[in-house]
């Protein structure tokens, strides 16, 4: 929760009705976007990404598994956030919980799709190596550092970014009857499969203050906010996911034109990112 | 034509089908839905909306107000306890608290216990009815909304939240506008309207709308699948409209509640 005195609010909802942010900043103008990738040795992929003050790392390990019964031509995917207590001592413990529940299921409904797989982030196709025998599982796992608003953002930003960093190890299937039909897999250490993540959506808020509504709320000014939509949009332009936050109900015209600024502004982020993931590979070959 | 639709879809999901024709079936759907072409929206909303809805308040007694809710398969009990002491010690403050939970019976799903993987319904009952509540008139108290399904028959949420609303206004609880809500899967090219639990496993994308028709504002929307912007204002736009007539039905049955169970 953040504190705040009337004459903070007052500043802060009148900046936002003026198109001048407390941190100088426009309506529709992101933070400074840093992004790192391999961070974590031990996972497949994993990636940082800071939105000014928020930080937020996510990782992707590939197990082996089996595929279920009703999608045997299908890998599987789950993702999962977890909000550290060293990002506000109000995550101890099950403080987190509820928040972690909230993100974890908005970047699912985002990033995988109807159940059918229509209009999923990731291909589950590609993720067969038997077809109803073998799959890769993928975890993602997302981890809130530091947290100063636009969380959902941040680690949709991140997990995009993982996902071009993973390598799925090349397998090499022998089957032979011996063993009941049960194949034998050879997991390679040395090649690498990568991702297609072209498909991989990138989530924009935009969190109603007064009557206009922001992009890159802070803590600060997401406390002042009636209610935010959440969309989540794919490099080809089309909405594959949306979750509203905050209480108060919203006329469905203002929803329809947040839509459309959402996806206008989706555009301007992509290339945010991939010049912030440019810039982390520059610094990775010096 | 709305009876061969009617005959065909109950053939489609009737549950004593083997689990393996369920493909099948989902791919007749769709023929039917492309035979209908365009009016395949309003018949199933007709169909839907129509014949297979059982509302109605007071099931249980001890409960300051509860609802009952049956649509096709799908049943749902919400009990309603409150403004009360809030149970957990916890700071002032000057408005009321709505404390939203939403459990499944064991026995609601096909697989015993599925339903405890719908943990994120409590908060989404929260966020749809948040808006819809004057917390301000009950300060410094609770209002506790129980919703147990007792069978899973799709479409649980939205369910739920209508129900939650009946139940809300039976306590006598004061509200801005009743809060209802709809779902639509969208199959191939067409958007079905109050899917079956089979018609949302083979769904390519679902959305969800919870409305306040008085008032004319969306309280919670969410979305899943690939969707274009034409077809979401479409779809939006059908909920909408089955809301404000899911509405007056409850509506009907708060001023009447002696004449429900035998509609």
């Amino acid at each position: 929760m953040v504190g705040l005195s009337e004459g903070e609010k007052h500043f802060i909802r009148g900046g936002i009705a003026q198109d001048l942010r407390a941190d100088g900043r426009t309506r529709l103008q992101f933070r400074a976007l840093t992004v790192e990738t391999g961070i974590i040795p031990q996972a497949n992929g994993s990636a940082r990404v800071r939105m000014g003050a928020t930080e937020v790392i996510a990782s992707v390990k590939a197990e082996l598994g089996k595929p279920t019964i009703l999608h045997p031509d299908k890998g599987k995917v789950s993702i999962y956030v977890d909000c550290s207590p060293t990002a506000a001592p109000m995550f101890e413990g099950r403080g987190s919980e509820e928040l972690s529940a909230e993100l974890s299921v908005a970047l699912q409904r985002c990033l995988l799709g109807g159940k059918s797989g229509a209009g999923a982030a990731i291909d589950l196709s590609s993720l067969i190596v038997v077809e109803g025998k073998a799959c890769w599982d993928l975890y993602i796992d997302g981890l809130v550092v530091s947290s100063d608003g636009n969380l959902l953002d941040a680690l949709a930003a991140a997990i995009k970014v993982a996902l071009s960093d993973t390598g799925i190890p090349k397998v090499n299937v022998s089957l032979n009857n011996e063993t009941d039909g049960e194949p034998e897999v050879d997991i390679s250490d040395e090649e690498f499969l990568q991702f297609d993540t072209s498909g991989v959506p990138v989530i924009i808020t935009l969190t109603k203050v007064g009557k206009h509504y922001i992009v890159d709320a802070t803590s600060e000014e997401e406390s002042q906010m009636s209610s935010a939509v959440s969309v989540s949009v794919n490099s080809h332009g089309q909405i594959c996911g949306l979750t509203k936050r905050g209480g108060a109900g919203l006329d469905p015209s203002v929803i329809f034109d947040m839509i459309s600024v959402a996806k206008n502004v989706s555009q301007r982020f992509y290339t945010l990112l991939e010049s912030a993931i440019a810039a982390a590979e520059a610094a990775a070959d010096e | 034509m709305m009876e061969l639709l009617d005959f065909m879809l109950s053939w489609c999901f009737s549950s004593t089908q083997p689990k393996g024709y369920m493909l099948c079936s989902t791919v007749f759907l769709r023929r039917i839905c492309t035979l209908l072409s365009v009016s395949a929206d309003d018949a199933i909303m007709l169909l839907l909306l129509g014949n297979t809805e059982v509302m109605q308040t007071g099931p249980t007694t001890a409960a300051s107000g509860s609802a009952y809710a049956e649509f096709g398969k799908t049943k749902v009990i919400v009990s309603v306890f409150g403004p009360r002491e809030s149970k957990k010690a916890m700071l002032y403050s000057d408005t009321g608290r709505l404390n939203c939970s939403v459990s499944y019976t064991t026995f609601a799903t096909g697989i015993r216990g599925q339903g405890l993987e719908n943990k994120e319904y409590s908060g989404m009952l929260h966020k749809a009815l948040e808006g819809a509540v004057m917390l301000h008139t009950f300060p410094k108290t609770t209002v506790d909304v129980f919703a147990l399904v007792l069978e899973s028959g799709g479409s649980d949420l939205p369910i739920i939240i209508s129900c939650a609303s009946l139940a809300l206004a039976d306590a006598g609880i004061m509200m801005y506008d009743l809060v209802t809500s709809v779902s639509v899967s969208c199959l191939g090219k067409n958007v079905l309207i109050d899917p079956t639990s089979d018609e949302e496993a083979w769904q390519d994308g679902g959305l969800m709308v919870s409305y306040m028709p008085a008032r004319k504002e969306i309280t919670q929307l969410t979305l899943t699948g690939e969707w274009t912007d034409g077809k979401i204002t479409n779809a939006v736009e059908l909920c909408m409209d089955a809301c404000s007539k899911l509405c007056e039905i409850l509506r009907e049955r708060l001023k009447d509640p002696a004449s429900l169970a035998s509609e």
